[in-house]
């Protein structure tokens, strides 16, 4: 007799659904599928809005009702649950703001100047000879602001240089007699200090400044000592690539680029622990993670940035599974090396300055009773009894071994948001499984940073999306040198920018970034998630820790629908002889619903794994 | 001047009615182009004829382009409005149109600007809309 059953995967973002009738012989025939977004968080009983929903979408697209219905089973949630988490290693302060270093989109004349700051009102009472770099206030208008410079270097006054507050550097060196270096667009141009002397540097278009970003260059100006020298190193660092910059020399002023004490990261395994200084950088912190493996706990030192890190990390987790932040124990933890643009401290006119980070992904396992409040509450609701079936990575396996071409021994490389999971199914149908930190939201968190975004949705769709760049009004250019022409003109909105390819069509990004730094950001941030944890996890599972025992890897989950993450890691993985690929549920389905059609396969000659074929 | 060897210079054609001779508002395309670093000139138009189906300044900005080895034109009609076109557009889809009563100072210097952004592909200032400028 057949039976109608529905294995239900509720995932941190989607809820899957497979719909079939089984005989419990063996037999089984798929009728639907579902995928609908997850209601409430994983493992809450929030979920059983999403299962419902869910299920009726299949019973609908089958012409079942609920009433035919006889089981619904639900996946044991994978155990863990992760968070991220960034720190800046240092940090750039300017105390009496002695650095304007910004790239206005069209400075003003070219060259360097040296000077005594004073304001533009002043010229006309200095003598002639007087060296000085004029600051222009925003109620000049650049014809005023000329004609008043020309005046003075008529009379003899050396104006050596400008410091304006609008846009438009071009507009008043066009107007000088003497074309002189011009730094327009200084937002915070009464904090310019003044009666101090200030160097000022415009490069040619296409180049780069070569005397303010050398430190030797502002000590020949200035006169500095060799430890003044040592002190504007960092002054010199920030103005690195930059086409125009102001140094100021003000008597206490200087420029601190500091380390901040990152702390020590403690990883505690079952033989031993280990001390890692975080500013030793990401890998060697994995080196301890993986010489200690499996962990039991990684503790920040108390008092530093790390140690505040992790102690968030805590937080949130307990908050999340209802412990004290102190019971949370960390099972494993994904560094990575990164940097951020961070806004410069004090600084005039929106500096930026690159600042070394850790950015830091951390798993802690969860109490596993969670699935069966939810299970209870589906059952309450639809009015079917419903189970809780076996491991998800079991599940996983069963679903993925549905894909042509694949056989045991098998591994399944599940990533999802926040962690990445592997499973291998040897050919007695044993399976082993490992979760590990680390996957989308970790990569999402790296673009967001380092390109300085501040927007997470951006992040986000850079990450999912092509991007390319608009050429023309009726033309871009996409990422991989290819042109897509358009019939009508773009919207004005879209046009000179970078753009998304995304479902609903082109989405502007604003950023002043090159396409192929986004790109390149883009595919870093991935590998060093992904790749680095796809052979994590499949070293911890393979026999013997060999990536070359297991033939077949199958990709499922989120990760494995983007449109370079499986090339990635396929690649990777060609180097050990393994056959790696999207998987292709049930031959229809894609990467999705994995877990969802291994519950029902599961269930059909009853419990315990039997393989696909 | 000759006005032939005039016309064959590269730059962003300016076809503005003669009503706006020496403001501030002409001024302003100007300084635009200008602290863009693209070249402009200015087309002087006594009485505009009024478009057929468009505003005067639409389809003056229109003319303009076509007149624009930069194939990038601004339209200044006698009622002040503003407009910014492309040659290859339909002249009854201009890239930009600000009516008279919101032209200032500072909307024609960024209409300016815009031009000449539109010639060196560089993203437009979207008026009344803070996207205009990025960080790093």
């Amino acid at each position: 007799m057949l039976t109608l059953v529905a294995g239900v995967d509720i995932g941190n973002n989607s809820t899957e659904v497979a719909l079939a009738e089984v005989d419990f012989q063996g037999g089984c025939r798929f009728l639907a599928t579902a995928l609908v977004p997850t209601t409430g968080v994983k493992g809450t009983q929030e979920n059983s809005t999403g299962v419902l929903r869910g299920v009726q979408e299949a019973l609908r697209m089958a012409g079942r009702r609920l009433s035919d219905l006889k089981m619904i089973y639900l996946n044991e949630a994978t155990p863990v649950i992760t968070d991220v988490a960034m720190e800046t290693l240092t940090e750039t302060v300017i105390t009496e703001s002695t650095l304007i270093g910004h790239n206005p989109n069209t400075p003003g004349g070219v060259g360097l100047g040296l000077g005594r700051i004073v304001r533009l009102e002043r010229l006309p009472e200095l003598p002639p000879g007087d060296k000085v770099v004029v600051v222009i206030g925003r109620d000049w208008q650049f014809a005023d602001a000329a004609a008043a410079i020309n005046r003075a270097t008529d009379r003899g006054v050396d104006v050596q240089g400008a410091i304006a507050a609008k846009d438009d550097g071009v507009l008043i060196v066009n107007r000088l007699n003497r074309t002189i270096p011009v730094i327009d667009e200084v937002t915070r141009i009464d904090q310019v200090p003044l009666e101090v002397p200030g160097a000022v540097e415009v490069a040619e278009p296409g180049q780069y400044i070569r005397t303010l970003s050398n430190p030797y260059g502002i000590a020949t100006l200035f006169g500095l000592t060799p430890e003044e020298t040592q002190s504007v190193v960092p002054v010199a660092r920030a103005l690195v690539g930059n086409r125009s910059a102001v140094v100021i020399k003000t008597p206490k002023g200087e420029v601190k680029a500091r380390t901040i004490p990152a702390g020590t990261l403690t990883v505690i395994g079952r033989n031993g622990r280990l001390d890692v200084d975080v500013n030793a950088g990401a890998a060697a912190i994995m080196q301890a993670v993986e010489k200690l493996y499996p962990l039991q706990d990684v503790v920040g030192e108390a008092g530093t940035n790390v140690g505040g890190m992790i102690q968030r990390v805590r937080q949130t987790m307990g908050d999340l599974t209802e412990q004290l932040p102190d019971q949370v124990r960390i099972q494993d933890v994904l560094a990575c090396d990164t940097f951020v643009p961070v806004k410069v401290v004090g600084g005039l006119a929106e500096e930026f300055s690159q600042e070394n980070a850790v950015a830091l992904a951390a798993m802690v396992s969860t109490d596993r009773r969670t699935m069966q409040h939810v299970a209870a509450q589906v059952e309450h609701e639809a009015g079917v009894p419903t189970e809780v079936a076996g491991r998800e990575a079991e599940m996983a396996i069963l679903g993925a071994l549905t894909t042509p071409g694949t056989d045991v021994p098998v591994a399944i490389l599940d990533m999802g948001g926040g962690s990445t999971d592997a499973a291998v199914m040897d050919r007695n149908g044993t399976v082993k499984a490992v979760h590990l930190a680390g996957a989308g939201e970790l990569v999402t968190m790296l673009i967001n940073s380092e390109l300085g975004l501040g927007d997470r949705d951006a992040a986000e769709a850079i990450k999912r999306y092509p991007v390319a760049r608009s050429e023309s009004l009726y033309h871009i250019r996409l990422e991989d040198g290819s042109v897509r022409f358009f019939q009508e003109a773009l919207d004005p909105r879209l046009f000179g920018r970078l753009l998304l390819i995304t479902p609903e069509g082109l989405e502007p990004l604003y950023t002043r970034h090159s396409l192929d730094h986004v790109v390149q950001v883009r595919r870093a941030a991935k590998r060093k998630v992904f790749v680095t944890n796809a052979l994590r996890a499949l070293r911890q599972v393979a026999p013997g820790g060999n990536i070359r025992s297991i033939p077949f890897v199958v990709m499922v989950g989120g990760s494995a629908l983007d449109f370079e993450i499986p090339g990635m890691i396929s690649e990777a993985l060609a180097e050990y002889g393994v056959v790696a690929g999207s998987g292709n549920i049930r031959g229809t389905e894609g990467p999705r619903n994995a877990v969802a059609t291994g519950i029902v396969l599961s269930r059909t000659k009853g419990a315990g794994p039997q393989g696909g074929r | 001047m000759p006005q032939t060897l005039d016309e064959e210079r590269p730059a962003v054609v300016i076809r503005a009615d003669d009503a706006w001779r020496d403001t501030p508002v002409l001024a302003e395309l100007l300084a635009g182009l200008e602290e863009e670093g693209v070249p402009g000139r200015v087309d002087w138009v006594s009485a505009a004829a009024p478009g057929q189906d468009v505003p005067a300044a639409v389809a003056m900005a229109h003319e303009a382009a076509l007149a624009s080895r930069l194939e990038v034109g601004l339209g200044l009609d006698h009622s002040g409005a503003l407009a910014l076109h492309q040659r290859r557009q339909p002249v009854e889809a201009p890239l930009m149109v600000v009516p008279a009563r919101l032209v200032d100072r500072p909307t024609a210097r960024a209409m300016g600007m815009n031009a000449a952004r539109l010639v060196k592909v560089q993203p437009l200032e979207i008026l009344g809309d803070a996207h205009g400028r990025e960080g790093p």
